[in-house]
């Protein structure tokens, strides 16, 4: 008979005990798993090994010694978002010598500030990279939604591309879900978001009735 | 950090909320559209300006049918009027769509908003801070309650053409311009022009939103639901402050903010670029 009295009540909790176990398995799914943890990825590069012979500055980190050449001058990896849309960071791998000077007819003092920028905004982030059989290896550290299919690299030669690199990679199935739907299909994903942000808008309307009342 | 998919940049989480709180704060507490708040704001932290008006649009459709909702209750809709500018306005966001697509292909859409904003706020700006200076000194304002309502279709379908071609550019509701309207136009009561413009905000930005979707691609989920969320907590804070704060006063530091924004917008025009290539 007492069960039978709070039956109404229990049945509320176990309902609201439900929703709340599905929304946190759901919460850790889409958001906190995509958003907060990496994913690393190793990368193995066939590149020609050379140091620079005239470097002697022993405080930065090896790749920084890499050169294809002297006469040739600076040697960088880095991605190249436009070539694959969907990469945020871009992994600047190779640090530019501070001895250079031009970087895409920029100026050092120029290129220096665009590099402390970026840092700053944590775009580029710098990566030991070390030499094994011959190969360029180094990893990547990469949050999980971030990780586009194909990551394509490109190493530059001051506007020259000397060599091109591509690797696969799996990423957050739902957020590429969505962004192909918006790449490929925009009247969909369109049609789509007015209704999430429309049924978004009367939910709030419906709560704020509820506390009025 | 929350990677914006559509500017290709990323962005502080929990600035993207407070611009929301913000926006939703001020268009609370002064009785104006969000999309004027959030695109500025936006446009600061980084996202390109097409981005950053088309996901407004979107935004700006989920306040205003919230916000219509409540005005429908209390029966502040009037549809015939709706209609002719929503009629106008859906002509206008289409084309507005259409010109957005041709500045960012020519290259020039980042100027053209940055103008249009320079000069709106700016206009905005100083109408406010001598509204608010005029109730700050106690001094009456012109008030203005023409009676019966008289539907003018031709200049009703204009508004709404006009206006929704601004709001496509620049990602803003359109209310500053649809309220003055109806009441001067039609000679509706303020609280039913208030509704109705809520209603045509919505289906006019609805359409805008999945054109900027189709043709641009430049509506971006999370500078849609991040700054939104945000917004409502703002609403919920500038209505609880709207009965305690002195409005005049608010009006008067806001209307210092928008021209500061119009300044450093339009400074932003003539600026030389440190960096010349950006990511």
């Amino acid at each position: 008979m007492q069960y039978l009295k709070y039956r109404k009540y229990i049945l509320c909790s176990e309902i609201v005990f439900l929703f709340f176990s599905i929304g946190t398995s759901f919460a850790e799914d889409l958001v906190i798993k995509p958003f907060f943890s990496e994913r690393k990825i190793d990368v193995f590069l066939p590149v020609e090994n050379r140091r620079c012979i005239l470097c002697t500055i022993k405080s930065l980190p090896q790749a920084t010694y890499i050169y294809k050449s002297k006469s040739v001058g600076p040697f960088h990896i880095y991605l190249q978002k436009e070539q694959f849309g969907y990469a945020p960071f871009i992994y600047y791998v190779f640090y530019t010598h501070p001895r250079d000077i031009y970087y895409d007819g920029l100026e050092k003092k120029k290129w220096e500030a665009f590099i402390r920028q970026k840092e700053k905004e944590e775009l580029y982030k710098r990566q030991r990279v070390s030499i094994r059989n011959n190969k360029l290896h180094f990893t990547f550290h990469l949050p999980r939604y971030f990780i586009p299919e194909k990551l394509k690299l490109t190493c530059f030669n001051g506007k020259k591309e000397v060599l091109s690199y591509t690797i696969s990679v799996r990423y957050c199935s739902f957020l590429s879900t969505i962004d192909s739907l918006r790449k490929e299909n925009g009247f969909v994903y369109g049609v789509a978001l007015v209704f999430l942000v429309i049924l978004v808008g009367a939910l709030y309307n419906l709560i704020l009735n509820i506390f009025k009342a | 950090m929350v990677y914006s998919i559509c500017a290709h940049t990323a962005v502080n989480l929990p600035l993207l909320i407070a611009i929301g709180v913000i926006a939703g704060f001020f268009s609370a507490l002064l009785g104006i559209g969000g999309g004027f708040i959030m695109v500025p704001f936006l446009i600061t932290a980084g996202i390109s300006s097409d981005v950053a008006g088309a996901s407004s649009v979107a935004i700006t459709c989920g306040t205003a049918f919230s916000g219509m909702l409540a005005h429908r209750k209390m029966g502040n809709v009037n549809m015939r009027v709706g209609l002719n500018i929503a009629a106008g306005a859906i002509t206008g966001g289409i084309s507005g769509v259409l010109l957005t697509k041709a500045l960012r292909i020519s290259g020039n859409f980042n100027l053209v908003i940055h103008l249009l904003f320079s000069i709106l706020l700016i206009f905005m700006g100083i109408f406010m801070m001598k509204e608010s200076l005029f109730s700050m000194m106690r001094k009456r304002e012109k008030s203005f309650y023409p009676q019966g309502a008289r539907i003018k279709c031709l200049p009703l379908f204009a508004v709404g053409f006009f206006v929704s071609i601004l709001s496509s550019i620049m990602g803003v509701g359109g209310g500053f311009a649809y309220v003055p309207a109806m009441i001067y136009l039609c000679g509706i009561p303020t609280k039913v022009a208030l509704g109705t413009s809520l209603s045509v905000i919505t289906v006019a930005n609805a359409l805008i939103t999945i054109e900027h979707a189709t043709l641009n691609k430049t509506v971006d989920p999370f500078l849609v639901f991040i700054p939104y969320i945000g917004s409502m907590v703002g609403v919920l804070l500038g209505v609880s402050l709207a009965n305690k704060l002195s409005n005049a006063t608010i009006r008067f530091v806001f209307s210092l903010v928008l021209i500061g924004i119009a300044v450093k917008s339009g400074y932003a025009i003539f600026k030389i670029p440190q960096i010349y290539f950006m990511q």
